[in-house]
């Protein structure tokens, strides 16, 4: 009878949200989505339209549909930002700095994860700390003149061959890996080297993948450097090439739309291709495994 | 295949931690040795040095004849299977096997004929392919032994192999290890903190403890003729019961019991004569304690009526905690904290004993194999 008679009480109890309550924080937190998709999504929607858009159709209407979808724009783009020569440069700067960046990072990360040397923890808050400061520009400016190197490719990619966040990114995920691997390679009688690219590099591939997207995303759009330290048109890279969109007395945006597009091709598809390790990169070391 | 010599090594850690104290220790050719003790006792130090893992502060090691000390563990000729395996992840079975021919340069045919006559012997052909993710436990541990195997080292190494798996498992991988290394003659330092694999496996055993070599002996040998307190204690399960008594007369007071030494107890152990009117170390093992009742005729003043606390039956046994109202020694062990309890004694009764937790029972002593030791030095005495 007891149990009878509280079993009645306690089912509203565990119900007790109210009946309507679910489906409007379902609408709720679906309003708040749509808002931010629309705030992210808007931009991008706006830029392809924009491509396929005449400039003066652009300013009658710059938010609306396209008259028509021609590749016009994408075209002439291609030929008036020196699509050709600067994209050649776009690409060497950025793999040529990626790969040398990658190589190197695995190299430092690995004996300062382990702490095989005195002070590996305190390089690492160097590191850290590296992640706080402003661009060192001024000084920088002065070295790679001192250097010799203003206005040369060899310069421009000097600038980028170090990335603090994709060290520390490294370091971490190096730490999930067991030591008893580096002992048992030892035994084996296999090589720093060796033992670096064919065991470490493999077993750290979502962490690798993440800090080369990080890292070529970020030398494949500068604007800043190539501006300051290239002047020969002949180095540029494209984005220094989209100045040309520029106008004095306004801007060719639809040209400079496709042009944008065109530019953030690539990178998409290395984004796409590396994207199954780059989850799983950036969220290591909060759940090992 | 060598022999290994360990003389007077030490090893000291940079924070002036002393790991391991001028430990000398000789594995014949072919041996099969434990190391086994507490944790942070040494032991897996002491392999890693052997190893080449760790560096020797002082004392010669050898292997074979070549002294090894300042020698890269790759050319030490020897092989270590790791209690997490080490497998690499990214590698299948028959890579991870091959990997150290491969570095070695070794023809590739003859590293297929090595990596399949391990896994033959180990039961993995059927592995070979897949990765070690895709293992269980027991294969996984199975291809660490294969790696080490196809090497064809002067020298096994191993550092808790068995500790990552089920019980079950374990005692069949115990059992299947020891044959391995008997058929291949291969020589074996293996480490454990587990006296079972100890004095399963071993030809011999070295029982460490704070970095200090207590005793090296066969199995057998430890368990009769344990040198100091903290090996009677250590080997053995239950382990040995050990309480301070006094000598007087030929009679033994323990607590407020007393028991008649026979003769022999003196003749194999002469030096026990001058602890006459002394205090020292007894120490029973449970089997030596025996349900008064089953025994057909026990000997008089070899009986002692204790309360019991609890007891587990294991079917082919019954262990019997009881009070025993003696001053109980501690014998070091830090791992054994909570083994028993102060005052806790533990037997090992016959199955058909009807004792029951909470009654009193009279126990039978076997007297003639009580184990004695000096309260301040806690070694044995014998002659």
């Amino acid at each position: 009878m007891t149990v009878a008679s509280q079993l009645p009480t306690e089912a509203p109890k565990r119900e007790f949200r109210p009946r309507r309550g679910p489906k409007l924080w379902k609408i709720a937190t679906y309003a708040v989505l749509l808002v931010f998709a629309a705030v992210y999504i808007g931009p991008l929607l706006m830029l392809v339209l924009t491509s396929f858009k005449t400039l003066p159709e652009f300013f009658r209407n710059p938010t609306g549909w396209p008259e028509s979808f021609g590749f016009g724009n994408f075209t002439e783009a291609w030929d008036l930002a020196n699509f050709p020569r600067y994209l050649l440069n776009t690409v060497l700067y950025t793999s040529v700095a990626t790969a040398i960046f990658v190589a190197t990072s695995v190299l430092v990360a690995f004996p300062i994860a382990r702490g095989y040397f005195k002070g590996a923890k305190f390089i690492l808050t160097l590191y850290l700390i590296a992640l706080f400061l402003p661009p060192a520009l001024i000084p920088q400016f002065q070295l790679i003149l001192n250097l010799g190197l203003f206005n040369t490719r060899i310069g421009y990619i000097l600038l980028f061959l170090v990335n603090p966040i994709g060290i520390i990114i490294l370091v971490n995920y190096m730490k999930s890996i067991p030591k008893e691997l580096d002992e048992s390679a030892a035994i084996d009688g296999c090589g720093y080297y060796r033992f670096i690219f064919t065991i470490i590099v493999p077993l750290i591939r979502p962490a690798v993948a993440t800090v080369t997207v990080l890292h070529a995303i970020g030398i494949w759009n500068e604007l800043v450097l190539p501006t300051i330290y290239l002047t020969n048109d002949d180095l540029y890279p494209v984005t220094r090439g989209l100045i040309v969109f520029e106008g004095l007395y306004g801007s060719q945006w639809p040209q400079l739309s496709a042009a944008v597009i065109m530019l953030m091709i690539p990178m998409l598809l290395l984004f796409v291709f590396l994207q199954r390790y780059i989850v799983s990169g950036l969220t290591a070391g909060a759940v090992k495994g | 295949m060598a022999s290994i010599t360990i003389d007077q090594v030490d090893k000291v850690y940079p924070n002036d931690f002393q790991a391991i104290h001028s430990l000398s220790l000789e594995i014949e050719d072919g041996e099969f040795l434990v190391l086994v003790g507490p944790s942070g006792c040494g032991k897996s130090t002491a392999l890693r040095m052997v190893a080449g893992l760790e560096e020797i502060t002082a004392g010669v090691l050898t292997i074979g004849d070549r002294v090894v000390n300042d020698v890269e563990p790759k050319n030490r000729d020897i092989a270590m299977v790791f209690q997490n395996y080490a497998l690499y992840p990214h590698m299948t079975v028959r890579e991870n096997v091959g990997f150290a021919l491969k570095l070695a340069k070794v023809p590739k045919k003859e590293i297929a004929r090595r990596v399949e006559e391990a896994a033959q012997m180990l039961e993995l052909m059927e592995q070979l392919d897949k990765r070690p993710g895709q293992l269980s436990g027991g294969q996984r541990q199975r291809v660490a032994m294969g790696r080490a195997i196809v090497r064809q080292p002067a020298a096994f190494l191993m550092d808790e192999p068995l500790s990552n798996l089920d019980a079950k498992l374990r005692v069949q991988m115990r059992a299947d290890i020891a044959r391995l290394q008997r058929q291949l003659g291969v020589t074996t330092i293996y480490v454990t903190h587990d006296q079972v694999e100890a004095m399963t496996m071993g030809d011999r055993v070295a029982v460490l403890k704070d970095g200090f070599l207590q005793q090296v002996d066969t199995p057998q040998g430890l368990y009769d003729r344990p040198d100091n307190v903290f090996v009677a204690a250590f080997i053995g399960s239950p382990s040995m019961n050990l309480y301070e008594a006094e000598i007087q007369d030929q009679r033994l007071q323990l607590g407020p019991h007393e028991l008649l030494l026979p003769p022999s107890a003196f003749e194999r152990r002469p030096a026990l004569r001058s602890y006459e009117g002394k205090r020292v170390i007894v120490g029973v093992r449970p089997e030596d304690l025996q349900d008064a009742s089953l025994v057909p005729s026990p000997t008089s003043g070899t009986t002692i009526t204790c309360a019991v606390e609890l007891t587990e039956s294991l079917g082919s046994e019954i262990v019997i905690h009881f009070v025993l109202d003696a001053q109980p020694v501690d014998p070091g062990n830090p791992d054994a904290a909570d083994d028993g309890g102060a005052g806790s004694a533990v037997a090992r009764f016959d199955p058909r004993s009807r004792c029951h937790a909470g009654e009193e029972v009279d126990i039978a002593v076997a007297v003639e194999n009580l184990h004695f030791f000096d309260l301040d030095s806690h070694t044995a005495i014998w002659g």
